[in-house]
């Protein structure tokens, strides 16, 4: 089995694919970063513009005087017990800036790490997950090797999980390189790693209004660790998804092309049709997980992170059971 | 064979899965929390400390009154009870119930509110800076709108000053009430035209503040106008600690205490 799984990866690199995704994933980041870059200049131009200071030193002066004000807020016996909880949590957040002397307005590798995944996780990363897991059996049909592997004394089903389990592998491994590359080009742009700075999470809406009484922070390495971690969770939904339609289908591009539309598709369609109750299943909607944890607001209403998540688990399953259950069934003719 | 490739995939495999099994399901465990309704906020009279001090200061209004700008934190509210505490030998608690960005009518609904009540009750000082946002919406306005939303917000503004007053003296009937004048940015002539907006919005601010007993205007106009440089921060706007320690010292001084 091992052996199976080995001989699967080392297909896919020997295929390029890899590399083609290593590629797109460097110039991307690297446009991302350099973007990231401009407005932050221009950005920190105007804002010192607005407060009247010379240069970007002078921020320590006026954050030193919010936390100054918000300590203050915090001694005041009239603001009740929930409004305080956010002020902690933001007081918090400034005199991390002023002890690690980190200007709020500028950027960091990690804060920049943190962007790309959530920015990347609905739509970017599907797509190279697609490009990877897209001709794991159709390439196979379509050159005819699918032939010769069928004809070893190796069982249907455990071809089918090798290719499972090297897919998933090969997931991890884009991910990392996702997660290495916008580190080294983020580190080079802006100079400063910082891992430790507190990130502030646990925002909610609760009968329209913003609750703030669970916001908490976090430090930043904690931050990225999850989201990395929900982005290889939707790697392998999309993964196992894309196998599915890879068995489904005879060629690769009609496979790649199939997944593609749907991915596109499905998020259109979950912004046109917001209200009516049954889109909340399309796995589209709910791939955009890492909001739940950062706070920003959703497009669907009732939606929630376990909700997302066994809803994507549930997609992930039926696909594989799909697979699964045609590939050791179906007959191969071509 | 290549085989460096399958240790390297397989060993980032490796470490990966047991970095996010632990990331995955911490980001759950947050993912559930947020959605948890919260527990029903219990009703205010519960949960409140109240000062029970007889004795206090209160400050409110806006970021003046707040001390924005100040690099101690003091503002011109700390100056002021510093001061009393080292002419009386004890000590006075002040609370600072201001809100940057206050306007007029926000601080009304403020004053309604029971708390705020029960503060302005079991104080012997009261220190006020409204009005200063309520004006500043004129800036952004073409000159020949000017004079017109002049006289409507000035007209508003005073409406409601009255009625934060009245409710003062309601809870209060003795307690010193010290209103901080409006102070300009601008001094030059070109800008005479505002400049003569903030002298009538500060005259008729005061003609209000006399129809009450134990009322302090305390004019800024004339403290800022040769000291604008020294006394403003570096967001241009607010009075930085030597402003604040000013305006303080001029109050301390009206006191006489």
């Amino acid at each position: 089995m091992v052996k199976l799984i080995e001989n699967e990866i080392l297909k896919t690199f020997y295929k390029k694919r890899i590399h083609v995704i290593a590629g797109i994933l460097l110039v991307l980041i690297a446009l991302f970063a350099y973007g990231e870059h401009y407005t932050l200049t221009r950005t920190q131009d105007r804002v010192a513009e607005q407060l009247g200071i010379e240069n970007a030193e002078d921020w320590k002066n006026i954050i030193g005087q919010q936390l100054q004000d918000l300590e203050r807020r915090l001694d005041n016996p009239y603001i009740p017990d929930e409004g305080k909880a956010s002020i902690q949590v933001r007081a918090e957040q400034l005199r991390f800036y002023l002890d690690n002397d980190v200007s709020p307005i500028g950027s960091t590798a990690a804060r920049f790490m943190g962007q790309f995944i959530e920015q990347s996780i609905f739509l970017f990363l599907p797509l190279l997950i697609i490009l990877l897991a897209g001709d794991m059996v159709s390439g196979e049909v379509n050159s005819g090797t699918v032939k010769l592997i069928l004809t070893r004394p190796v069982k249907r089903w455990k071809i089918l999980m090798a290719k499972l389990l090297a897919l998933s592998m090969l997931e991890m491994f884009v991910i990392f390189m996702m997660a290495l590359f916008s580190f080294a080009i983020a580190m080079v742009v802006f100079g400063y790693s910082g891992f430790n700075e507190p990130v502030i999470t646990g925002f909610r809406v609760f009968e329209g209004q913003l609750d703030t009484s669970a916001v908490r922070t976090i430090p930043q390495w904690q931050y990225l660790m999850m989201t990395y971690a929900i982005g290889y969770f939707v790697a392998f939904v999309i993964g196992s998804l894309s196998l599915m339609v890879s068995v489904l289908v005879r060629s690769t591009s009609a496979s790649i092309g199939i997944m593609m539309s749907t991915l596109i598709g499905g998020s259109f369609l979950s912004f046109f049709i917001s209200d009516w109750k049954l889109t909340r299943y399309l796995f589209t909607v709910n791939l955009n997980l890492t909001s739940y944890i950062s706070g920003s607001f959703q497009i669907v209403e009732g939606l929630s992170m376990t909700f997302s998540t066994l809803v994507l688990l549930g997609w992930s399953f039926g696909a594989i059971g799909i697979a699964f259950l045609v590939f050791t069934q179906k007959d191969i003719l071509a | 064979m290549k085989k460096w490739i399958w240790y390297i995939t397989s060993i980032i495999f490796i470490l990966g899965i047991s970095l996010f099994a632990y990331g995955f399901s911490q980001a759950i465990a947050i993912g559930i929390e947020v959605n948890r309704a919260p527990e029903t906020a219990q009703p205010a009279q519960e949960n409140s400390v109240k000062p029970q001090e007889v004795d206090a200061a209160l400050v409110m209004g806006d970021s003046l009154a707040r001390g924005t700008g100040d690099e101690t934190g003091e503002g011109f509210a700390g100056y002021v009870i510093k001061g009393l505490e080292a002419s009386r030998g004890e000590s006075l608690p002040l609370y600072n119930i201001a809100v940057e960005g206050l306007r007029t009518d926000a601080l009304l609904s403020q004053v309604n509110d029971p708390q705020t009540r029960e503060g302005i009750r079991s104080s012997s000082l009261i220190m006020i800076s409204i009005g200063g946002n309520d004006l500043r919406a004129i800036e952004r306005l073409e000159s020949n709108q000017e004079s017109q939303y002049f006289k409507e917000s000035l007209d508003s503004y005073l409406v409601k000053l009255d009625e934060i007053l009245r409710i003062i003296r309601t809870e209060n009937e003795d307690a010193p009430i010290v209103f901080i004048g409006l102070y300009n940015l601008d001094y030059s002539p070109s800008n005479q035209e505002r400049s003569q907006y903030l002298i009538d919005w500060n005259q008729s601010t005061q003609r209000i503040l006399e129809s009450f007993e134990e009322t302090l205007f305390t004019p800024t106009y004339d403290l800022f106008k040769l000291n604008l440089e020294e006394y403003i921060s570096a967001d241009g706007l607010h009075p930085n600690s030597k402003g604040y320690a000013a305006i303080g010292d001029r109050i301390l001084k009206n006191l006489g205490d």
